[in-house]
């Protein structure tokens, strides 16, 4: 039996004691957090006592090192980054294998899920990425697939084979899907293939050309590829793509709720509630606030309702930076949609926070810290493991989250609010601005100094009706989808009412 | 590379299971031509069927409600004219002490609905890969609207001779299995249809590359909307929206599966087919092992 007490005891120790740096950390604690990250269990016995030896020979680091690569090199460690990666795409999470057994006894749909959702050209890049060490880039350019077979009974989606058959003709399939009408298996049984497409291909961008991909992010002709859109946009740009919230009064939740994929209304209900003569699209400024980004980012999706096709369909990358520069870059099909994306700073930036957060969790990264990372992800050429490892040499990695103060925990909770805030106003126009922008909103002062941050906090003020305790607030608007509720009014009320505090308590606006 | 289980040692443990519960268990025999036959333990006995509707025409409205290359452009009105014939399988009894079920299909009870034990459907028709491995029709589809300004960006402009649309979705509302969530979707179509004008009217159409995740039915129609990707006339990839009516097709269907329903004899059936069937019965036996109370054969 493994004997955790030791590690149960200094896990209780640093939590009692504030924030930990790693050279403030013991190796066997330092041993636990590398072990418990990259491979998703304790150290084993044998470790702690190899560990032990190192120690009392002064080779505790070199050990550790040691043991980091070979946690790297671990399936263990790949499945852990997949299983991130399914996450941060929003699918099924896998079962462990255990949980699958146990699903044996479930119905044929249960089961032929579970086996498709772990045999599919997605979740075997996702694999891959940490396995051998790939460029992150790769889930956006990769052009080697193993595309996956499983005969089935049941429809629950699409097959790697039939998905990608327009492209690769003589992959049999037989759900329906370019059927040559026999079956060469039986349930259960799965046949794979390893494809590797031309470098010059157009239609194959690593995890976007998947059925995976496209089972998730289903389209239809009036949503016009925009789920797929804003899936790119979130995982690739953390841009998270929230409606865009009219300016004017107007009360069009659905025209809203075109653009709004994550909304809940189903494509039925928003159907109903469309008059026959109503134009679907949104050309006005607060629907153009997201549909400039969407919908050329979706046309590239455009030939491809069901399955991969190969006629590829040219659109743009098109959003603007932080700085209000416009982007828009023409892209002859999905291949060079990838590509261009890799090219982009917010896409190398926006990677670099998944990693913070998979792996210094909730810590803050300031936009310096975020710089140098964004430099040492470039350096090691973006590769996966090689980023981890780095990151696993750094202090913030083995930190333990230290209990926040009470001025810290409301500041971090105004924050999130404002983030709210931020997502839906950041595209839109500020008549009021000389450059058209609002100010970002989490980034305090607003508007760069104090006489704006107090013109803002005054705003934010009005606009929840925070005098009445948010009884008829205009923001968040009728048609945002997410409401303030009494305690997030009392935060932020309280927030403003002790002259807006930053992270470290100075106020900002007087009282 | 093949990971799982064979199919016969599949079969071979849900019968073994199979007779350790109540009830009238049964043997799955293979016979000629992807046939079955049903022997229960009290000796009854049952065997796949076929039956074929005559060949017919199933004319489809498709009114267009979104164009995005031509969107004040008035919306044609337009028929998709399918060919096809539906071919159905059944288990009937052949030996039945209840001498009024001999011919009869082979019901079972499932959470109290009848059902039959072996139920399947097949849409034969225009290049029919998709369909039960039997020979596709070498007949075509045909699609003519009453305007095809649409494709040619010309209002009033007589039929193109020649045209490609690029893909064909077509849209039915299920239940996301990633998500949960009950929306519509694209769920069948196909790739690559190719298009001749024919009696300066119409168009043949014909592809290779029909897809279709709802198993069979009639091929490019959908209860939601469809979506056609075509070239305009700049090249640009244009979206054709269109809303089907297929209610008179499914009359005619459903007429012609009617008139057919007595006329089962022994066709063919394709392995896919029989494989299917091979999957559901191992299902209800399965069901039946686990849990004897909601599952009984009638």
């Amino acid at each position: 039996m493994r004997n955790h007490f030791p590690f149960a005891l200094a896990l209780l120790l640093l939590t009692s004691a504030g924030a930990f740096a790693a050279e403030g950390l013991s190796p066997a604690v330092q041993l636990n957090r590398l072990s418990r990250v990259l491979r998703g269990e304790q150290p084993s016995e044998a470790e702690r006592n190899l560990l032990a030896e190192a120690v009392a020979n002064k080779t505790a680091p070199a050990f550790l090192n040691a043991k980091t690569k070979e946690y790297l090199a671990s399936e263990q460690h790949a499945y852990k980054m997949s299983t991130r990666l399914e996450e941060l795409f929003r699918l099924k999470t896998n079962e462990t294998p255990v949980l699958a057994a146990l699903k044996e006894k479930e119905d044929a749909d249960s089961r032929n899920y579970s086996l498709y959702s772990r045999n599919n050209a997605l979740n075997d890049l996702f694999y891959r990425m940490a396995r051998e060490n790939q460029s992150w880039d790769n889930l956006l350019t990769a052009k080697t697939y193993r595309a996956f077979y499983i005969r089935r009974n049941r429809t629950i989606g699409l097959s790697d084979y039939g998905f990608l058959g327009a492209l690769v003709p003589d992959l049999i399939s037989t759900d329906g899907i370019y059927g040559d009408g026999t079956s060469p298996l039986s349930e259960g049984e799965i046949l794979f293939r390893d494809l590797q497409f031309s470098p010059q291909e157009k239609q194959i961008a690593g995890a976007l050309t998947t059925s995976r991909f496209f089972n998730r992010y289903v389209n239809t002709g009036l949503n016009k590829n925009r789920k797929r859109a804003a899936a790119v946009f979130r995982i690739f740009l953390c841009d998270s793509m929230s409606a865009a919230v009219p300016s004017s009064e107007g009360k069009d939740d659905h025209i809203l709720d075109i653009m709004f994929p994550h909304s809940g209304v189903t494509e039925e209900q928003l159907r109903t509630t469309l008059n026959a003569t109503e134009k679907l699209h949104g050309d006005r400024p607060d629907c153009m606030a997201c549909h400039y980004k969407l919908d050329p980012l979706g046309k590239t999706f455009l030939t491809s309702p069901l399955v991969l096709s190969n006629i590829p369909s040219p659109g743009h990358l098109s959003y603007k930076r932080d700085n209000g520069e416009k982007v828009n870059i023409p892209v002859s099909g999905l291949a060079a949609l990838g590509t261009a994306i890799t090219q982009q700073p917010e896409y190398v930036r926006c990677q670099v926070r998944h990693f913070w957060n998979w792996f210094m969790g909730s810590q803050t990264l300031t936009p310096d810290r975020e710089k140098q990372l964004i430099s040492e992800f470039n350096q090691r050429g973006r590769r996966t493991n090689d980023f981890i490892q780095y990151l696993t040499t750094q202090n913030e990695f083995y930190t333990l989250n230290a209990p926040l103060t009470e001025d810290q925990l409301r500041t971090r909770q105004v924050k999130v609010l404002l983030q709210k805030c931020q997502n839906c106003h950041k595209d839109q126009l500020n008549d009021e601005a000389e450059d058209g922008k609002f100010p970002d909103f989490t980034v305090w002062p607003i508007g760069g100094n104090q006489t704006e941050m107090k013109h803002w906090v005054d705003r934010i003020y009005k606009k929840m009706d925070l005098e009445n305790d948010g009884e008829n607030p205009r923001m968040p608007p009728v048609e945002a989808s997410w409401r303030t509720g009494f305690k997030e009014v009392q935060v932020v009320k309280d927030w403003i009412q002790r002259g807006a505090p930053d992270e470290n308590g100075k106020p900002q606006v007087k009282p | 590379m093949r990971f799982a289980m064979p199919l016969g040692l599949l079969v071979s443990v849900f019968l073994t299971a199979a007779s350790s519960f109540a009830g009238p268990a049964f043997q799955i025999v293979p016979l000629e031509n992807g046939h079955i036959r049903l022997v229960f333990e009290d000796g009854r006995e049952a065997e796949t069927f076929t039956t074929e509707t005559a060949p017919q025409q199933f004319p489809v409205k498709m009114e267009m409600t979104e164009n995005i290359c031509h969107v004040d452009q008035e919306k044609p009105h337009c028929s998709l004219i399918i060919p096809g014939s539906q071919i159905g399988v059944k288990a009937l009894w052949t030996k039945n002490p209840d001498t009024s079920k001999l011919k009869k299909s082979v019901e079972y009870s499932l959470y109290g609905t009848k059902l039959d034990i072996v139920s399947e459907q097949i849409f034969r028709s225009f290049g029919d890969r998709q369909s039960i491995g039997i020979e596709p029709w070498k007949s075509t589809a045909h699609f003519a609207c009453d305007d095809y300004a649409w494709l040619t960006g010309i209002p009033g402009d007589t039929i193109p001779k020649w045209n490609n649309f690029l893909s064909w979705g077509g849209e039915i509302n299920v239940t996301n299995f990633e998500t949960n969530v009950s929306d519509n979707m694209t769920l069948l179509g196909a790739l690559n249809i190719r298009m001749t004008a024919i009696y300066g009217r119409m168009f043949q159409i014909e592809s290779d590359q029909l897809n279709s995740i709802v198993g069979p039915s009639l091929p490019l129609v959908s209860s939601g909307p469809t979506s056609l990707t075509y070239r305009g006339q700049d090249g640009e990839i244009c979206q054709a929206i269109f809303n089907q009516d297929a209610s008179k097709a499914i009359k005619i269907l459903k007429d012609a599966v009617k008139e057919s329903a007595d006329r089962y004899e022994k066709g063919f059936i394709s392995k896919k087919v029989a494989d299917d069937i091979l999957v559901n019965l191992n299902e209800i036996l399965n069901r039946m092992k686990n849990s004897p109370e909601q599952v009984r054969v009638l």
